[in-house]
């Protein structure tokens, strides 16, 4: 409980009066001599029983009713967790309002979202308590904005819920930097959310600086957590996992896969006769229309490759080309995950520029890079010398291999600004080494293997050259080495390494030999520069992140999103004298395959994005044309849809992460929180404020405790007095 | 032979006591003649019975009308008439000591119904004797009829302090024994022991072919245990003291005292003793005439 004038409270001692005067009643006792002792022992000995109870009931009656009158006089409030606002009502709030799409979900009972519940609920809270100053941390620019009145904040407070996970801890950041810098005085964080552990993310290392932030504060700061954690278990998601456009036999198709995800599986009712709850799911493809029934047996239910085939209307044949769709389940308790858009268009062709001067290696890397994985799919390898370089047309390239001494002046520069949009770049050790150094790495020199024993190391039976090494550890959970779609290991292992050419600089290695020696490394940034997004994701936002990576293959439209652009450097070349990578060419067929996949993106116009990760892709000046039309155009890289913009059709998809409803329960907040002041209210299903003045309560508490404490004080019906008369007391 | 300076003698009281005779209830067995009633054959002039002659019997109560009517020898025997004994037994143990503000304390209300019971006797010739117990027989005077005698009484009575604990029912056992039967016992006191005890002492009186009467003597306090503050109750026959809410232990109070007097009364009824329960608020007076009164109802039986 808390109150709304606490000072009051320091009248509580009030209610000892009726226990003090009752002990100096005790100590006023008059002495008599007495001669029926033996009376007064007799009755000490009985049962006091209920006389003993009226006694004590009476002295706790009397201290009730003062204890009420002066809990009343301090004005009560609901919620014993609003006791943190310590009643100070010029405390400043500050917002911190989860918008990711589980806060869409409208709860059992309720009549709006969750994020709408929340914002009214608190909006109600500030008025009961008189808050005026209004401070909430957009989650869009993680930038305090500052309302001068509540129902301000409440008109500037969009409803919404978007497709983006809410990076709170973030947010606390910026919650800390605004107290900081501003220097406010006693304030109350209030964080609405639905609790799930992908918007907390409780593993990350940022608590700990927000929490020790917040302890170095001078003025009281305390934290208020609005629980809305509850939801619907019938809740039904789907998510578009491919995407492609494919030449079927009777024109043009796309290859769709999604799957529906539900917390629970079904109840009996909703079963039909084979144990399978059929649910109607609405794909459209360029605005036609169609029905598809998918059995869900459990909790998750996949569709794999649905061939859809593509209307080619003469008015617009392009819209066979290229195109968007949507995937839309039945309306249910969270609008925010029933529907999932896509983006389809012929494959570009992935074009691989290869600059080298060493034959046996070009035509090792061209072979690879030239023969596509899929029909559908049209590569290319051209070689390019170093004097063309400036000619090449960059925005076609998905792909770079280069065997020469590391670029510097301007070829390096031409190649950082395609490194940044995207493009892949694999750096191949020239014969000749040269002291440049580009992307923070150099070459250093040319060594022959040490195999470290018999068991690790291999003659060269074909030409009974030197001892070879193997591979011995790769990181097969990159999406560059990760196993191959049947779950099968990449054959790493039976490559042989000859010779190596060791490097130096910052790269972290995704395969290296028994002696530790990297023969693929990955650069991510380099002399302070690097993709920004890149550098944002390595935080924790990424989907990359996410304990299970998705391996669904190269065409899956959340990889395409995910695999930032970077510089992969190989230790060695494909050449018979360095390693067996041509010899033993699926190694090197798939990394370039798979760079390539990668590359496709910058080169392709229909791209898939994660809400909230892809500002460039998707922005203010971008065209909706499939998705939240409510939205406002600042907030489209957030939801969920289908933007146009600069000639490139972006699908926006909504965070996987959004699919681990895993929670932060209490203990889980009492170690994110650590020793900061923080409680948890539930939230209720209704928009009532948060906390009530409950005075009255008090006020018939005080009364029933008076009338209870007169009537227990009224005088006994006396007895038929045999005693006290003085006819009874004559014998019979 | 009154002194009327004496405090616990009112002669107009006394006065009008001396109205009604001191009876005993049953058959007394006095030293010399007197008014009451005797479980011997004697020579007053009411008849008693006719019994067969034997040989030793004085020739000069023999019934010659009955020898010449029937030839054969009687010898007509008549009701003696002899003194009373009385014995007064007065509690002066600590509790006889307690009164309410303003009222007497229970001694000096026995101290009243003992004198007067002494003066009446005396007045008609009767022996009286005193004894004052507590935790033993603080003195002891046998009941003896001449009018110094009662100026000792009267004495003993002035100077008794109440003071020791009650041991009536041993003293009561002792008396029992060591007074001469067929004597009238008159036991003034508040009665605060076992009244099981009691009821054992009793019968061996009654055993001992004595009539008893019992002044219950009660203060209105005692009764009513009127108090309102927390009070610390210290025994007057002992040093053991008790610190009461009297709100809290009033009602049960009241229980055992009614407990305590309806067993009092069924002691009394069962031993056959006469039996008087006063609130010394009541005039010693009244219950005084009461006694007398009942006890003229019938003669004693022989």
């Amino acid at each position: 409980m808390s109150f709304m004038q606490p000072w009051m409270l320091i009248a509580l001692p009030l209610v000892l009066i009726p226990i003090i005067i009752h002990l100096v009643n005790q100590r006023r006792f008059q002495t008599v001599p007495w001669a029926a002792m033996r009376f007064l022992l007799e009755a000490s000995k009985m049962s006091s029983g209920y006389t003993k109870l009226r006694q004590w009931l009476i002295l706790a009656m009397r201290t009730l009713a003062l204890l009420a009158l002066v809990v009343f006089t301090a004005r009560p409030l609901t919620s014993g967790i609003m006791a943190l606002l310590g009643g100070d009502s010029n405390r400043l709030a500050i917002v911190i309002l989860d918008r990711s799409p589980s806060m869409s979900e409208t709860q059992p009972g309720a009549r709006a979202s969750k994020l709408e519940m929340a914002i009214e609920q608190l909006a109600e809270t500030f008025a009961t308590l008189g808050i005026q100053r209004v401070v909430q941390i957009d989650p869009l620019t993680s930038q305090p904005e500052e309302f001068a009145s509540v129902a301000q904040w409440l008109r500037g407070t969009p409803r919404q819920a978007w497709s983006a996970t809410t990076d709170i801890p973030g947010l606390m950041e910026q919650a800390l930097v605004y107290a900081k810098n501003n220097r406010v005085g006693n304030t109350l964080v209030w964080l609405c959310s639905d609790m799930r552990d992908s918007d907390w993310k409780s593993k990350d290392g940022r608590w700990k600086a927000v929490e020790d932030g917040f302890r170095a504060l001078p003025q009281d700061v305390r934290f208020s957590v609005l629980d809305l954690s509850s939801s619907n278990p019938e809740n039904m998601a789907v998510r578009v996992t491919s995407a492609q456009r494919v030449e079927g036999d009777k024109g043009p198709e796309i290859a769709l896969s999604f799957r529906i995800d539900r917390p629970t599986d079904f109840g009996k009712d909703s079963i039909n006769q084979n144990g399978v709850q059929p649910v109607p799911v609405e794909i459209s493809v360029n605005g036609n229309r169609s029905i598809l029934q998918v059995d869900m047996n459990g909790s998750v239910a996949q569709v794999s490759d649905y061939r859809i085939p593509i209307e080619v209307s003469r008015e617009d044949p392009k819209a066979a080309r290229r195109g968007w769709g949507s995937v839309r389940l039945p309306s249910d308790s969270n609008p925010g995950d029933d529907i999932s858009y896509f983006v389809f268009e012929q494959p570009p062709t992935r074009r691989t520029v290869i600059v080298s001067e060493t034959p046996e290696i070009i035509t090792s890397i061209e072979l690879c890079a030239s023969i596509a994985p899929q029909q559908s799919i049209q590569c290319e390898a051209e070689l390019v010398s170093l004097a063309q370089i400036d000619a090449m047309d960059w925005n076609s390239i998905a792909l770079i291999v280069w065997h020469e001494a590391l670029p510097e002046g301007k070829p390096l520069e031409l190649l950082e600004k395609y490194v940044a949009s995207g493009g892949q770049l694999l750096l191949l050790p020239p014969e000749v080494l040269g002291d440049q150094r580009a992307f923070g790495v150099q070459w250093k020199s040319w060594i022959a293997v040490n195999p470290v024993g018999p068991a690790d190391g291999a003659t060269d039976e074909g030409s009974g050259g030197p001892l070879m090494a193997r591979i011995a550890q790769w990181q097969n959970d990159s999406q560059l080495l990760a196993n191959t779609l049947n779950g099968a290991p990449l054959p790493l292992g039976q490559l042989g390494i000859r010779r190596i050419c060791i490097f130096d600089g910052e790269a972290a290695p995704l395969a290296t030999l028994p002696d530790g020696q990297p023969i693929l490394a990955k650069i991510d940034s380099w002399n302070g520069k690097g993709d920004p997004d890149v550098a944002m994701e390595n935080t924790g936002s990424s989907a990359s992140d996410t304990s299970e990576p998705l391996k669904l293959g190269d065409v899956n439209v959340l990889d395409q999103s995910t695999i930032p652009p970077t510089v992969i450097l190989c230790a060695t070349t494909p050449s018979d004298r360095d390693s067996t990578l041509a010899g033993d060419g699926i190694v090197l067929y798939v990394t370039i395959q798979r760079l390539l996949a990668a590359g496709a993106q910058r080169v392709g116009t229909a791209r898939h994005a994660i809400a909230g990760t892809e500002h460039r892709l998707v922005n203010a000046s971008s065209m909706l044309a499939a998705g939240n039309d409510t939205a406002p155009s600042s907030e489209f890289a957030m939801h969920s849809g289908v933007y146009e913009n600069d000639g490139l059709l972006v699908a926006v998809h909504r965070s996987p992460q959004e699919d681990d409803i895993r929670t932060v329960d209490d203990a889980g907040l009492g170690k994110l929180f650590g020793s900061l002041p923080w409680a948890k209210i539930d939230a209720g299903k209704t928009a009532s404020s948060l906390v009530q003045e409950i005075w009255r309560w008090f006020v018939v508490a005080m009364l029933a405790a008076l009338l209870i404490e007169a009537i227990l004080c009224l005088p006994r019906p006396q007895r038929k007095a045999a005693l006290t008369g003085k006819a009874p007391l004559q014998p019979s | 032979m009154l002194n009327v300076s004496r405090s616990f003698l009112d002669p107009q009281v006394l006065s009008r006591l001396a109205a009604v005779p001191l009876k005993p209830r049953h058959a007394m067995q006095g030293n010399v003649s007197g008014k009451h009633a005797s479980p011997h054959r004697g020579s007053s002039v009411e008849f008693a019975e006719y019994r067969k002659y034997v040989p030793g019997d004085d020739l000069r109560r023999l019934d010659w009308r009955a020898f010449g009517r029937t030839d054969r020898y009687y010898v007509k025997e008549f009701e003696a008439d002899t003194n009373l004994r009385c014995c007064v037994v007065l509690d002066t143990s600590g509790s006889m000591g307690f009164s309410s503000k303003g009222m007497l304390t229970k001694i000096d209300y026995g101290r009243r119904i003992a004198a007067s019971l002494a003066y009446l006797a005396a007045q008609q010739g009767d022996a009286i004797g005193l004894t004052t117990v507590a935790d033993k027989i603080v003195q002891n005077i046998p009941a003896k009829r001449s009018a110094s005698h009662l100026k000792l009484i009267f004495d003993t009575l002035e100077k008794t302090k109440p003071s020791g604990e009650t041991l009536l029912p041993a003293i009561l056992d002792e008396l029992a024994e060591t007074v001469r039967q067929r004597a009238l016992i008159v036991i003034v006191s508040d009665f605060f022991v076992d009244p099981a005890e009691l009821k054992r002492c009793f019968e061996h009186l009654r055993f001992r072919k004595h009539d008893v009467a019992a002044f219950h003597l009660l203060d209105p306090q005692e009764i009513e245990f009127a108090f309102q503050r927390p009070v610390r109750f210290v025994d007057m026959e002992g040093n053991t003291s008790l610190f009461v809410e009297p709100n809290e232990i009033a009602d049960r109070y009241q229980r055992a005292l009614a407990s305590y007097l309806a067993v009092m009364q069924k002691t009394a009824l069962e031993t056959a003793i006469d039996y008087h329960r006063i609130n010394t608020t009541e005039s010693y007076e009244h219950p005084m005439m009461r006694f007398l009164i009942g006890r003229t109802r019938g003669r004693g039986v022989r």
